[in-house]
């Protein structure tokens, strides 16, 4: 369904147009195999645990979510309303693989999970977002990740 | 989300993406992404189908071995539940019409339902308005009776409430709806969310008032954040 012939316009012709940022390097990361790396999740689904203040339109900021904030702690609040929530609604795992990362943490497919991952909102321009995502990288590396798996909706 | 992975990879930490619009991350060119046909919402594939999701993770994990980059990669499968189940059947709540009754009636009805499907999961998405289901409908039904409500948060503005206030209705309707047997895709969820309950035809309804009102905020969030795209045929 993602596929850009299966979205209804005029969702389609603005997705497809989308002004999206450019950029002259390609930044490439090394690092350890799979099976030593920190990994922490970064969505762009506007999550947030129970009783934090919601995203708005606009938003550049991001919530932060432990790794040990119960399931049942964990919502939504994006704005838009083009996109399913359902699937979240019914699994957690959809959106945010937790239960998933630390089966293959403990399988040692990956080294460990990190303590905390987070969340944006995805419908801001991502230009906006960048000073966010700096401070976002200095508590990653804080917390000794050195990879992360970004996670839209 | 691929802008996000060049900034960080920018900052020194390796970056692994799950694409659900190929278009814009080949416009942006992240060093690393798994472009899956999902529907938007739904980025690892399945929900409650832990192996398929697992093939999906592992998937862009692998993609952190990768030796240059950038590299876009397309997951090969499909996701298996997006015809929907024709013996799914909706919960039997639904009220006729789109009246402020109509509508207390049954979010009372939903109310009595919803405590079991969150027992099933131990788990709810309802509670961004910190407010209980009962509360959201007769909010919703006293502007159907010309009424303006306070935000019944203070420390909420008033479109700020209206909108957590629907996605906790949708999110209750939606949980109740996939409670039972079956396994209903999203767009049956929907299409009995928008055209089969007093729920949807009363926001239907206010959707029309409030973008013809002269309240800039929630003209705002009618215009934008209410209706989705797959539902506004119901307003024509």
């Amino acid at each position: 369904m993602a596929r850009l012939s299966d979205i209804v316009e005029p969702m389609r012709t603005r997705i497809a147009e989308l002004d999206c940022p450019t950029f002259d390097t390609e930044p490439w990361v090394t690092g350890p195999p799979l099976n030593e790396r920190r990994i922490a999740m970064v969505s762009s689904a506007g999550l947030l645990r129970r009783g934090d203040k919601g995203f708005r339109a606009g938003a550049d900021d991001y919530r932060e979510i432990g790794d040990d904030v119960a399931d049942r702690d964990i919502l939504m609040s994006h704005i838009s309303v083009n996109y399913d929530r359902t699937g979240f609604q019914q699994d957690l795992n959809l959106v945010l693989p937790r239960q998933l990362m630390h089966r293959l943490a403990e399988e040692g497919t990956i080294g460990s999970v990190a303590s905390a991952h987070y969340a944006f909102m995805g419908a801001t321009d991502p230009r906006e977002m960048e000073p966010s995502a700096h401070e976002l990288a200095n508590k990653l590396k804080a917390d000794n990740v050195d990879s992360v798996v970004l996670i839209p909706v | 989300m691929s802008a996000l992975a060049h900034y960080l990879e920018t900052d020194g930490l390796a970056t692994t993406l799950i694409s659900l619009i190929r278009e814009n991350s080949d416009k942006i060119r992240p060093p690393r992404a798994l472009w899956v046909p999902f529907e938007l919402g739904r980025p690892l594939g399945v929900p409650n189908d832990p192996a398929f999701q697992r093939r999906v993770l592992t998937a862009a994990l692998d993609l952190l071995s990768a030796e240059a980059g950038p590299i876009t990669v397309d997951f090969p499968e499909e996701a298996t539940d997006r015809h929907g189940d024709p013996a799914w059947s909706p919960p039997a709540v639904a009220e006729a019409g789109n009246s402020a009754a109509a509508l207390t009636a049954e979010v009372a009805a939903v109310a009595a339902l919803h405590p079991d499907a969150v027992n099933a999961r131990n788990r709810t998405v309802v509670g961004l308005t910190e407010v209980g289901l009962t509360e959201i409908g007769d909010f919703f039904a006293a502007f159907l009776n010309g009424e303006k409500p306070a935000s019944p948060r203070t420390d909420m503005r008033l479109s700020d409430f209206v909108k957590a206030a629907m996605e906790d209705l949708k999110s209750a309707y939606g949980e109740i709806a996939s409670a039972g047997a079956g396994r209903p895709s999203s767009t049956q969820i929907a299409d009995w969310f928008w055209g089969g309950t007093a729920a949807g035809r009363v926001l239907l309804d206010l959707h029309v008032r409030w973008a013809d009102g002269d309240d800039k905020r929630l003209k705002i969030v009618a215009q934008n954040f209410m209706i989705p795209r797959t539902q506004r045929h119901r307003l024509e």
